[in-house]
């Protein structure tokens, strides 16, 4: 009975989270569509609801009930397995994001309320599950037997996999001045306003890079290329299938772009929020108010990607294999040298 | 505790029989990814959290995917019409199963790693959980005690690339 | 019950639940009526003249292989980077991880000089 009951609560707190994050990734794409419709004057979406704000509900239900084709000559079971493997580590890795800090001591039925499992490997977590994302573009484009998908899913596995070499290298100084891969420790350690952007604006600048890529988000988006390549690795989907991928797209980018709050911009500390020498712990005034500055934070780095897929045109693929290995890679490398000098005291 | 451990063996089990069973590669593959993935679970009920994470990271999600570009380097039809299975390999194939089955049997019977008494060194799991965390342990053991291999895994990987950047330019040469 | 990973094996079973009942419902609700032309492999409407899963480039490989062995090195050197303090490691460990670095890194020229980043080449 108690296990049920435990079970139920933690159920309860993961509903909860995924819900947030299932609104904020769907509305996501609404404010994408206005933001750029702003930026290239034009009104963007409308006609449903109020400023168009019913759009994501009714692009939901219409793929929901739209046919699904299977092309001829694909392999059945990658072809379904393909959106499941793409989905799933974007749900997974809502399990590590800190929405908001806390007391150890307090807790709501047992459990820690602001993040769904404050584990102390922490963005080590983030980092297996997002190695696992070429999986899905992979079979996706091998299983549909398109010449298009194959190569789309062969680009974009390339690219997630060369970028998540400065991704991981990028963190390694903040990791050394932390001395944690908890990532509630790294946000504890940077204070109201000592933020890592100021420390490390070098990682910080590899890390927004590498996120970006790891993304397949424009101006890095040439698995998706549809002046040459009609939609990348899922051409051949359409229907639920199809909005599984565009849902887990939208779901890893709230949750990296969140990533670089916890790592660079000081996670949920803001105005309104205090330190508590006594306890030990910071104390938030309004209660929940980190939460607030968590998304406002995390949201701005949303609205710097939409921002560059306006501004910026799409980089040509060499060029974005070449900068990562030759530019970003020995930046991120020399970057751990430099934190390591500076930071000699420590030794 | 044992359900999930249950759960996580014998998904490990099926999916390790399916690497062998199917006989599409990249159904394999995908099956070793599966495996790989039971494993990481396992290792979490072990406490050993940091090597759940790295086996995902570097076997699942970089050997595996060197792996399926190898498959797709090659062409997948031309892998169906290759003989089947010698059957010569066979006495040795069941020769060798032979002597881990053994081994296996062994070690869970026997040995310290088994029903008896367990190997504990200075890192015990109250002494893992006092320095902070698993990997923190870890980097304490490796980069003092374990000096050496540390070094010599660099000097591996130094080899492993050189190897295969001159094993593509001979390919690329020979076109 | 307060195992940390609890709510992650929980999550775990949510995503597959929920990504799998999400399809089985939607395919119980959409329209399914197949026909030989909407099947067919989408190529900008030219007929298909051959089997799109033919063989790759071999720079896939070599960026995936790249990639195995710098993700190895990161992996050692997250360990050592939370130890990075006056009371566990020191300047010992910091020494031994400028070796290592080091002589990866002659590897990582050497496939600079080889042009193994090298896309067109």
């Amino acid at each position: 009975m108690e296990v049920i009951l435990g079970i139920a609560i933690i159920l309860i707190k993961i509903l909860t989270i995924f819900g947030v994050t299932m609104f904020i990734a769907g509305w996501t794409t609404w404010v994408e569509r206005k933001i750029i419709g702003d930026m290239q004057f034009r009104v963007g979406v409308e006609r449903t609801g109020p400023y168009g704000l019913m759009q994501p509900m009714a692009d939901g239900l219409k793929l929901f009930f739209k046919e699904s084709i299977v092309p001829d000559g694909c392999d059945r079971v990658t072809y379904e397995l393909a959106p499941v493997l793409a989905l799933v580590p974007a749900i997974m890795s809502i399990a590590i994001v800190p929405f908001a800090g806390s007391a150890d001591s307090f807790k709501i039925f047992g459990q820690t309320p602001f993040i769904a499992a404050n584990i102390n490997i922490g963005i080590l977590f983030l980092f297996a599950w997002s190695s696992l994302s070429p999986y899905g573009m992979i079979f996706a484009g091998w299983s549909s037997n398109n010449k298009y998908s194959l190569l789309g899913a062969l680009r974009s596995a390339a690219l997630v996999i060369s970028y998540e070499i400065p991704f991981g290298f990028s963190i390694i100084g903040i990791l050394m001045i932390v001395g944690s891969l908890n990532l509630i420790d790294i946000v504890n350690a940077q204070g109201s306003y000592h933020w890592f952007i100021y420390r490390q604006p070098v990682a910080a600048l590899v890390f927004f890079i590498s996120i970006v890529a790891e993304t397949n988000r424009p101006p890095f988006d040439l698995s998706e290329a549809e002046s040459e390549l009609v939609a990348g690795y899922f051409t051949e989907y359409a229907g639920m299938r199809f909005s599984l991928f565009f849902l887990g797209e939208y779901i890893m980018l709230f949750v990296i772009s969140s990533m670089f709050t916890v790592f660079f911009l000081g996670g949920w500390h803001g105005p309104f929020i205090s330190y508590d020498v006594v306890n030990n712990t910071w104390v938030q005034a309004i209660p929940g108010i980190g939460i607030l500055w968590f998304v406002i934070k995390s949201y701005f780095i949303v609205f710097v990607y939409m921002w560059l897929r306006a501004s910026l045109p799409r980089i040509r693929y060499d060029q974005m294999m070449s900068f990562c290995w030759k530019v970003l890679l020995p930046l991120s490398i020399l970057n751990i040298f430099t934190t390591a000098l500076l930071n000699l005291d420590k030794l | 505790m044992d359900f999930v451990f249950y759960l996580f063996g014998i998904t490990g089990l099926v999916s390790a029989v399916g690497v062998v069973a199917f006989r599409n590669p990249i159904h394999s593959a995908l099956a070793l990814v599966a495996a790989l993935f039971s494993t990481a679970g396992i290792y979490i009920l072990l406490d050993a959290e940091f090597l759940a994470v790295l086996e995902v990271i570097i076997y699942a999600g970089a050997i595996m995917v060197l792996f399926l570009f190898v498959l797709m380097c090659l062409n997948i039809r031309e892998l169906k019409a290759l003989p089947q299975f010698n059957k010569k390999i066979r006495p040795f194939a069941i020769g060798i199963t032979a002597i881990f089955l053994v081994d296996m049997v062994y070690l869970i019977t026997k040995s310290q790693f088994g029903v008896g008494e367990l190997a504990t060194g200075k890192y015990t799991s109250e002494q893992v959980a006092a320095i902070g965390s698993n990997a923190k342990a870890l980097g304490q053991v490796l980069y003092t005690r374990y000096l050496l291999p540390f070094e010599a895994i660099s000097l591996l990987l130094l080899v492993a690339m050189i190897g295969a950047i001159l094993l593509m330019k001979e390919g690329l040469g020979r076109k | 019950m307060d195992h940390p990973y609890l709510p992650i094996l929980i999550l775990m079973f949510f995503a597959f639940i929920f990504t799998v009942v999400t399809i089985i419902m939607s395919d119980l609700a959409r329209p399914s009526k197949p026909n030989a032309e909407k099947n067919s492999t989408y190529e900008c409407g030219a007929p298909i003249f051959t089997d799109a899963r033919g063989m790759v480039s071999v720079k896939y490989y070599i960026i995936a292989m790249l990639f195995l062995l710098f993700d190895v090195e990161a992996a050692f050197l997250y360990p050592w980077a939370i130890n990075y303090d006056k009371e566990t490691l020191g300047l010992f460990g910091f020494v031994e991880i400028v070796i290592f670095i080091a002589i990866l890194l002659v590897g990582y020229f050497y496939a600079w000089r080889k042009e193994a980043f090298e896309w067109e080449s």
